[in-house]
C-alpha cells in the first residue's frame, strides 16, 4: 500500500472542553486516504464530518490524536490542500476571474500569469464569457464552479470538499457531478467529500466512509469498484446505497 | 415618468400643506418675532451676500460652518477608521478598547462644551498653523480648535462603531476560503477583510457625518463663536430677528441633505456589489 496523503491518528475534537456545553465531535478516529483516491465522508447531520474536514484543512485544531499530511502533523492551512466550501464564499467584489486566480495572486504572481491561470480553469469549469461577471450575477451552480475552479487554480495536492453541492438544485447538481468526476479523472488530484447525499456518494466515489452519530467513529468503510459512469440501473448502484442507508438508519436510532 | 410625477406629487403633499399652515399662522398671529411671514424668510434666503445685523453675510457664515465640519469630520475619519479596523480584526485590541470606547458614546458631543471651552479656550488653528497676521488669518482663526474637537467626536463614534461592526460581521467562511488559498495574516487583511467591510465603513462614514453636521450648530452657538451657521440663528434670536433663524434653519437641513446626497453619489460601484451577493 502506497502511503497515504492524508492520515488521522486516534483524532479527538472536543469543542468548549470544561464546560457544561462541551461536545465530544469526534473521539478516537482513524482515517487515512491514498493518493489519487476520491473518498466521500457520510454521516448524520452534525456528526463531526465537517470538523474532520477542517481539521484536514487546518482550520480546526484537534484536541487529541494527530492529523497529518503526507506524514507531517498539519499545524495549519496550506497550498497543497484545497478546499471548496458549501456556498457563499467568493468574494462579492471581485470578478470571476478576479476570484479564481486569488491563490495565485496571494503567492506573488503578476497579473499576466494570473490571469493566464484563471483563464485555464474558466475553461475547465466551462465558464466562458462569465470572466467579467460578478458573483451576484452567477447561478448557484455557476458560483460553484467558480469556487472549484478557485481551488483548483491553486494546484493542491488535495481538494476537501464540505458538502459543495448541497445547496443545488438536484438537476444541476447531478450536472457538477459529473464534471467533478471528469476534472479528476484528468487531474488526479486526491479529494476527500463530505455528503449528506448518499446517493451522490456511491455516483462519486472509489471508497465510502459512513460515520457515526456524535461523537463520530467510523462504522464502515466500503470500497467501491463499479465502473465509471455509475447509473441507478445497475444493480451494484442500487444495492450499495441500501446498504449504506440501513447502516446510516441504525445509527439515527437513539 | 408617470410614475415619477406621482411620486414627486405624493412626497410634496405634506411639506406644502405644512407650508400652508404656516403661511395661515403667521397671517394670523401678526408678529414677526413669533411667526414670521414665508416671504420673509425667503427673502432672507434670496440674498446670501447682504450683511445681517453685522453678523456678516449667510454665504460667508455657511463657507465657516462648512470649513469647520470638515476638518473636525476629516480628522475623526482618519482616526477613527484605522481604529475600528484595528479593533474589528485583532480581539485583543477589541477586548482592550471596546469598554472604553463604549462608555463615551453615549455622552453627546454637546455634553463636552463645558469640558473643551476650559481646554481648548478660544485658541483656533490659526494658533496651531501659527499665522497671527495676514489676508489668511481669519480664516483660520475662525476655526476654533473648541468647535472642531466636539465636531469631531460627533462623527468619531459613528464612524468607529460602524468599522468596527463591519470588520467584525466579515463572513466567516470569505475569510475561511482565503486561509486555505495560502493567504498571509495580511494579505487577508488588506485583500479581504478591508473590501468585505467597507460598505459598513461607507455607511459609518455617512452617519459620522450627518451626525458632526448636527454636532456643529451646537458648536457653534458656544461663547466666543463669531460665525457660522449656529451663531447666526443664536445672534438672531438675541437681536430678535426670526426670519434669519429661520432661514439659518432651512440652510442646515438643506446644506445637510446636499452633504449626505454628494456622499452617497461618491459611494464606489464595487461596494453596492455586496448587497447584491446574499
Amino acid at each position: 500500500m502506497a502511503n497515504p496523503i492524508l492520515e488521522a491518528r486516534g483524532l479527538q475534537k472536543i469543542f468548549d472542553p470544561n464546560s457544561p456545553r462541551t461536545l465530544v465531535a469526534i473521539n478516537n478516529l482513524n482515517l487515512s486516504v491514498e493518493p489519487n483516491e476520491f473518498v466521500c465522508i457520510v454521516g448524520p447531520s452534525g456528526c463531526g464530518k465537517s470538523t474532520l474536514l477542517r481539521i484536514f484543512a487546518g482550520l480546526d485544531a484537534p484536541t487529541g490524536g494527530e492529523a497529518l499530511i503526507k506524514g507531517r502533523p498539519i499545524t495549519g492551512p496550506g497550498r497543497e490542500r484545497g478546499m471548496v466550501f458549501q456556498e457563499y464564499s467568493l468574494m462579492p467584489w471581485r470578478s470571476v476571474e478576479e476570484n479564481i486566480f486569488l491563490g495565485p495572486e496571494f503567492s506573488g504572481r503578476s497579473k499576466r500569469e494570473c490571469k493566464a491561470i484563471a483563464q485555464k480553469y474558466i475553461n475547465l469549469v466551462k465558464l466562458e464569457g462569465f470572466e467579467k461577471a460578478f458573483p451576484h450575477e452567477l447561478s448557484g451552480g455557476m458560483r460553484q464552479r467558480v469556487a472549484i475552479a478557485r481551488a483548483l487554480a491553486n494546484d493542491p495536492e488535495v481538494l476537501l470538499m464540505d458538502e459543495p453541492f448541497g445547496a443545488l438544485d438536484s438537476y444541476t447538481r447531478i450536472i457538477l457531478q459529473r464534471e467533478l468526476l471528469k476534472i479528476w479523472q484528468a487531474n488526479r488530484k486526491t479529494v476527500l467529500f463530505i455528503t449528506h447525499s448518499v446517493d451522490e456518494a456511491v455516483f462519486l466515489s472509489d471508497r465510502i466512509v459512513v460515520m457515526s452519530a456524535r461523537p463520530s467513529r467510523i462504522v464502515l468503510e466500503e470500497v467501491l469498484d463499479i465502473p465509471h459512469p455509475r447509473t441507478q440501473d445497475n444493480p451494484a448502484y442500487g444495492k450499495t446505497v441500501k446498504k449504506i442507508l440501513d447502516i446510516l438508519e441504525e445509527e439515527q436510532e437513539p | 415618468m408617470r410614475k415619477f410625477f406621482c411620486d414627486v406629487a405624493l412626497a410634496l403633499i405634506v411639506p406644502i400643506g405644512f407650508l400652508w399652515v404656516w403661511h395661515t399662522c403667521s397671517l394670523n398671529i401678526q408678529n414677526e418675532v413669533v411667526l414670521p411671514k414665508i416671504a420673509n424668510v425667503l427673502s432672507v434666503l434670496s440674498h446670501p451676500q447682504a450683511d445681517l445685523f453685522n453678523m456678516g453675510s449667510l454665504s460667508r457664515n455657511v463657507i465657516a460652518s462648512l470649513v469647520r465640519v470638515l476638518t473636525g469630520y476629516f480628522i475623526a475619519v482618519v482616526l477613527a477608521v484605522p481604529l475600528g479596523l484595528l479593533m474589528g480584526y485583532s480581539k485583543t485590541a477589541y477586548k482592550m478598547l471596546d469598554l472604553f470606547f463604549g462608555l463615551f458614546r453615549p455622552i453627546p458631543a454637546l455634553a463636552w462644551i463645558p469640558l473643551v471651552l476650559a481646554w481648548f479656550g478660544v485658541a483656533s488653528m490659526a494658533t496651531v498653523v501659527g499665522i497671527e497676521e495676514g489676508e489668511w488669518y481669519p480664516f483660520f482663526s475662525n476655526i476654533k480648535l473648541s468647535m472642531i474637537f466636539i465636531i469631531f467626536l460627533g462623527a468619531f463614534f459613528a464612524t468607529l462603531g460602524n468599522t468596527v461592526h463591519g470588520v467584525r460581521n466579515v463572513r466567516v467562511t470569505l475569510v475561511e476560503s482565503t486561509k486555505v488559498l495560502g493567504a498571509t495574516r495580511l494579505q487577508i487583511a488588506y485583500k479581504i477583510v478591508l473590501p468585505a467591510a467597507a460598505p459598513q465603513i461607507f455607511t459609518g462614514m455617512r452617519a459620522g457625518l450627518s451626525s458632526s453636521w448636527t454636532a456643529l450648530v451646537g458648536a457653534e452657538m458656544m461663547p466666543g463663536s463669531i460665525s457660522g451657521v449656529g451663531y447666526l440663528i443664536t445672534h438672531a434670536y438675541t437681536v430678535a430677528q426670526t426670519d434669519v433663524v429661520i432661514a439659518g434653519m432651512i440652510i442646515i437641513a438643506v446644506m445637510g441633505k446636499i452633504l449626505d446626497q454628494v456622499f452617497a453619489l461618491l459611494e464606489p460601484k464595487k461596494l453596492k456589489l455586496q448587497k447584491l451577493y446574499r
